[in-house]
This record gives C-alpha cells, structure tokens and sequence, in this order.
C-alpha cells in the first residue's frame, strides 16, 4: 500500500479526533516536509482549531512561508497559557518556543520576561500594519559579511567558501548576500583605507534596502563595519569577529540594535594591531571563545563548538 | 606572562611574546632570541616583531615573507603587521625581493605597500617586473598611492 503523501498526512491528522498534543507534534514533524499547496490548508484550519493546535499550524506556517506575521497571535497564547496556570503550561511553553524561533529571540532572552510577556520583533510589527493597510507584507532582510584586512581574495566569506554555505545553509540564513556585488573593500592594512571602507559600505547597503540588517565583520571588517553607521546606516545586528577594538572606530551606537563581539582564548593578531579584545560597553555583549587564533571566529566547527549561533541569537 | 612564552598553543605564545615586547620586558629577550628560530612562522614572526620592539634586529627576510604567504591567516597577518610596524627600516631588506619568484614578489609588493613610505614608493617605482600580472599590480597599487 503506498505510503501517504506529506500533504495528504497533514490533512488526515487535521480531520483526527486524537489528542491536541499528538497532533501538535505530528503537524510540527511534517511541517518540512509539506508542499506550497499545504499553506492554504493550514490557514483554512487555524480558525477551528483549539489553541495548541492553532500554535503548531502557526508555526508550520512560519516553517514554510518565513512568514511572521502570526508573532502577535503566538503573543497572546502565551499570555492565555500564563494565566490557565498548571493546565496552560504546555500551551505556554509551545508558544513560547514557536515565538522564539519567529522572533529570532533567544530562549534565555524570553526567561527575563517572567510574567508572560514578550518582545515581538519590530519587523513582525511592521508586517501587521501593512496588512492592516493592505500593502504587500514581504520583509526583506539582508545579512553580509564584511572580511578584514588582506582579505578581500579570500575563499571563506564568499559563495562556496566554509562560512558563507555554513551561515547559508546550515544557520538558515537564506537572505546572506552573495552575489557579484557582494561587497568588499581594499583590505589595505591603513586607517585611511578603513574609513574609506565604511562610506563605501554605507553606500552599498543604501543600494540594496532592506527593512533588517545584519551585519558580520571580521577583524577590521568589524571596524569598517562600526565606521558605516556613522555615515548613518543602520544595522539592526552586528556580530563583531575577532575586531581590534580601538575607540577611534567605535560605532554610532544608535544606530546599531544589538552588537556582538567573539573573541579568541588568544589572539596575536588583535594583540599587534595595537587593539584591546573588549569594549565593556553595555550595547555589546561578549564572549571570550575557548579556542584560539584570529581566524577561529569564521569557522564553521568553532560556531558549533562554541555554541555561536544560540550566543547571538539565532535563530533570527 | 614570560611563562607562556612555552605554551603549547602557539597563538598564546605569539601573543605573549608581542605583549611582553609592547611592556618593554627585557627579560623575555632570550626566550625571544630562540623564538625567531622556530619551525612554527607564527611564532617566529611574532618573535620577530616582538625582538624589534626591544630594539634587536632578529629579521629573517626569507622566513617573513613565507609567513606572509601562508595560507594559515594567523601567521599571515602577524607576518605582515611585523612588517608594517618595523616600517621604512624593512624597506632595504625587502627591495631586492621584488626580483625573486613572482609569487615573492607579490608579497614584497603589497608588503611596500603597507610600509607606504616615499622609500617603499620609490623601490615600486624602480622595480620592472617582466610578470604581466605584476606588472598590472604594481601599477595599481602605484595608481591607489597617488589617489
């Protein structure tokens, strides 16, 4: 007997009498796996559906489409099984997790807010406006890296090389920016050099809008990275790898939503380029890996091993 | 500090060396010595540097420049931040490597580059290399100086 279609399965455990929780899970396991054509049957079901059902139809919905605009709705089912008590705990809890992987939000970010409550991101704010207005709810986001100096032939930070198809493939980051224009500056190891990089890097991100940022900088990319929002762009996340950290390049932090730097146990080449490790600034929150050398912070088995990807919050 | 001078990890030597030379500790210039001579050219070149810093000329011109072609970006950087912080001084020592294998001079090149003094400016000018593709570098960075 042939087996079920993945389509075909989602539509019979939505017609099944089983237990919500049973068909949470199942709708959540299948969710990979479901066609284009699953999309209208999920939100067809959202509407009858009790309120553990409604948050693993959301967040199959969110699997498929990327689509976040059900981040308030997840909101207010957390706030509802904050206040069933013991009984709503599991509802709780399952909003809590499909929110978080919407909001890119760490786990231990929603721990702070202890009374249910819940930062929905700013660009699921934006998205339910539009809809309210009827304009087209796309977001679009863009996430680069910027190498640093005598890097600019280097393999790793473009398509195909190990930290480019990492971010891409294994960190899901299908909006990271890598085609023929994909910026790079001289890398010429001069300060001159590097603040001609940040007007230059400014003006390319002007040229490819987006309504989220996310930069990542290596070494004097993260500088060049820090310079560009003075010239008045605006990144929504800035993961700083490996940076010499000197005051003369610090950020307009305004303009910056959450920096992140990562550091090497040991690193010479931070050391003699004349720049500290830390900035001991409350905009940035730091980690100081167990591994050392300057180039561990863009590789891929150094982001598994240091648990990277969970330190600056991804998933975004 | 000076005891890790005998890490296992050479980036922590490395960094050792460069910061004990950056607090002007004498003491450390024998272990500093022996350092320059290490299969490992992260750990030669930092020693290089860090010697310098203390006011010895331990530079192995041929050695830097392999530690600036490797392919570990460590050992590269340290090896060209070694050059760029010794500055002019290094430019008689590298000139006549413009004249060796293509891929030295490239390195030598980009390494006068960095040192940008009018003497590296003028070792570019001076230099006719017969390689095409060097040929079109050396007039880059030459047309990036005058910019």
């Amino acid at each position: 007997m042939p087996s079920r279609t993945p389509l075909a399965q989602l539509k019979a455990i939505l017609r099944s009498q089983a237990d919500s929780d049973k068909r949470a899970v199942q709708i959540t396991a299948l969710a990979s796996e479901l066609p284009e054509a699953a999309i209208d049957v999920l939100d067809d079901a959202l509407a009858g559906a009790d309120p553990l059902l409604q948050v693993a139809i959301m967040d199959a919905y969110f699997e498929m489409t990327g689509d976040d605009f059900h981040a308030s709705d997840l909101e207010d089912l957390m706030r509802l099984g904050a206040a069933l008590g013991d009984g709503g705990e599991q509802l709780y809890m399952s909003a809590r997790i499909a929110l978080g992987r919407i909001n890119g939000l760490a786990m231990d970010s929603l721990d702070q807010w202890g009374d249910g409550q819940v930062q929905i991101s700013a660009t699921a704010r934006r998205r339910r406006r539009s809809r309210r207005r009827g304009r087209p709810t796309t977001v679009r986001e863009i996430t680069i890296i910027v190498h640093g100096t005598w890097a600019s032939d280097s393999e790793w930070w473009r398509p195909g090389g190990d930290f480019f198809d990492y971010l891409r493939d294994d960190l899901g980051r299908s909006d990271l920016y890598g085609k023929s224009d994909q910026f790079k500056w001289s890398g010429k190891n001069r300060d001159r050099k590097r603040k001609k990089a940040g007007s230059e890097l400014d003006k390319w991100l002007r040229a490819h809008p987006a309504d989220e940022v996310n930069v990542l900088g290596h070494s004097h990319g993260a500088n060049v990275a820090m310079l560009a929002t003075r010239e008045g762009i605006r990144m929504d996340r800035l993961i700083m790898l490996s940076p010499p950290v000197r005051k003369d390049y610090f950020a307009k932090w305004s303009n910056v939503g959450q920096a992140y730097n990562i550091q090497a146990a040991f690193d010479p080449v931070v050391a003699i380029a004349r720049g500290g490790q830390w900035f001991n600034l409350p905009q940035v929150k730091e980690k100081k890996m167990r591994t050392s050398g300057h180039s561990a912070s863009h590789e891929p088995k150094v982001w598994r091993r240091e648990s990277l990807p969970a330190f600056v919050g991804m998933p975004w | 500090m000076l005891a890790a001078l005998d890490s296992d990890d050479s980036n922590e030597r490395a960094m050792a060396a460069i910061e004990l030379a950056a607090n002007g500790v004498s003491a450390a210039k024998p272990k500093l010595h022996a350092m320059c001579g290490s299969d490992d050219l992260l750990v030669a070149a930092a020693a290089m540097y860090a010697n310098w810093t203390l006011g010895e000329d331990r530079v192995d011109v041929v050695r830097l420049i392999k530690a600036m072609g490797s392919s570990d970006e460590s050992t590269m950087q340290i090896a060209a931040h070694t050059v760029a912080a010794i500055g002019e001084p290094m430019v008689p020592k590298f000139s006549p490597c413009l004249k060796t294998s293509p891929e030295d001079a490239a390195l030598v090149l980009r390494a006068l580059d960095d040192i940008h003094t009018s003497t590296a400016r003028d070792a570019i000018t001076d230099w006719s290399p017969q390689n095409k593709a060097l040929q079109t570098e050396r007039q880059s960075v030459l047309d990036d100086w005058d910019a």
